[in-house]
């Protein structure tokens, strides 16, 4: 084997290496943006609010029952 | 005049989170009395489910906290149920915006009760349920499922829809319709008269026979009783091994 074969094998091996590098780590990126969502629907935070005090800004407005129940601690709003 | 109300959810013995979020909110005010009961049920086929209830229910429960206490002096029902409507648009609105730019797919069913001294309002989008319950049960909200309309229209047999595959396939929800036309119905209490909302998880495997016998006003005569009763139907609904979330809350306006 001539010393430009071996170059070309070398030159191949390394463009192989470094393709499967960026391949994986797009992979591992996409996994990880997955994962994110996944594990927020995991969350099962039980948020019980039993007093608001911006009720008390109108007068006479007093909160009697107050239970809001939801199952997340995200928000969109 | 008095509100009395409970509510109760439960996971259930299938699934890994509750979608379901419920609130209820009574006030005293300087025009009467004032109360909001809400049962949002996320899709348990869709991402997010819990995210989509959660946001509906905080929407509301903000606005009573914050806009209806101003609203109240000037009180009309017909202002009231256009703003609800709009509320509901725009909350499926944002639902569909955050599902587009996330690449998921969350929804919600809404189903509650505006009451405001002895005038109410019922407000309702998807397949939970609003029930009146005094000397008989009645529903109160129509289901908004492909087999409930294919029923109406005359294609499907009552019978056939309880086993149809598509039974659980809902027309209209939160967040994943383009368009939702909430059903908005206004209405004056009348002594000894329940209102149960409930999501359909509560309701599957119990008869309305056992919601009527177990939520008549005289099983309930306080909000302690409201409350067992509730938590009693739920474990009777657990152990006939019903796999979806368990939400019920109960409302009664004493005149």
């Amino acid at each position: 084997m001539t010393r430009d074969e071996l170059l070309v094998i070398a030159a191949a091996a390394a463009a192989f290496v470094i393709i499967n590098i960026i391949m994986w780590s797009i992979i591992a990126k996409k996994e990880r943006k997955a994962k994110g969502i996944a594990a927020a629907q995991d969350v099962s935070a039980e948020d019980r609010v039993n007093s608001v005090p911006a009720a008390a800004a109108a007068e006479g407005f007093e909160l009697i029952d107050n239970i809001v129940i939801v199952h997340t601690t995200d928000r969109i709003i | 005049m008095d509100y009395i109300t409970a509510c109760d959810t439960d996971i259930g013995i299938s699934k890994k989170i509750n979608q379901d979020s419920v609130c209820v909110k009574t006030a005293n005010t300087a025009t009467g009395k004032a109360a909001l009961v809400l049962v949002c049920d996320g899709m348990g086929g869709l991402s997010r489910g819990e995210l989509a209830s959660a946001e509906v229910v905080r929407s509301f429960a903000e606005w009573f906290d914050a806009e209806l206490p101003f609203e109240l002096p000037d009180w009309d029902w017909k202002t009231a149920a256009r703003n609800v409507i709009s509320r509901l648009r725009r909350l499926n609105a944002i639902l569909m915006d955050y599902g587009a730019h996330n690449g998921i797919q969350l929804g919600t069913t809404a189903t509650g009760l505006v009451a405001v001294n002895n005038g109410f309002m019922t407000f309702h989008v998807g397949d939970s349920r609003i029930y009146r319950i005094s000397d008989k049960l009645s529903q109160i909200t129509d289901d908004h499922t492909f087999v409930n309309r294919a029923v109406k229209m005359g294609k499907m047999t009552p019978e056939e829809a309880l086993t149809d595959p598509r039974r659980n396939a809902l027309v209209q929800c939160i967040g994943v319709t383009g368009e939702v036309a909430p059903e908005v119905r206004l209405g004056t209490f009348e002594k000894n008269t329940n209102f149960m909302v409930c999501s359909d998880g509560f309701r599957h495997v119990l008869t309305e026979k056992e919601l009527f016998e177990e939520l008549s006003p005289e099983k309930t005569p306080d909000r302690s009783a409201m409350k067992s009763q509730l938590r009693r139907l739920i474990e009777t609904v657990k152990s006939r091994n019903e796999n979806d979330n368990i939400t019920a809350a109960l409302f009664r306006a004493e005149l």
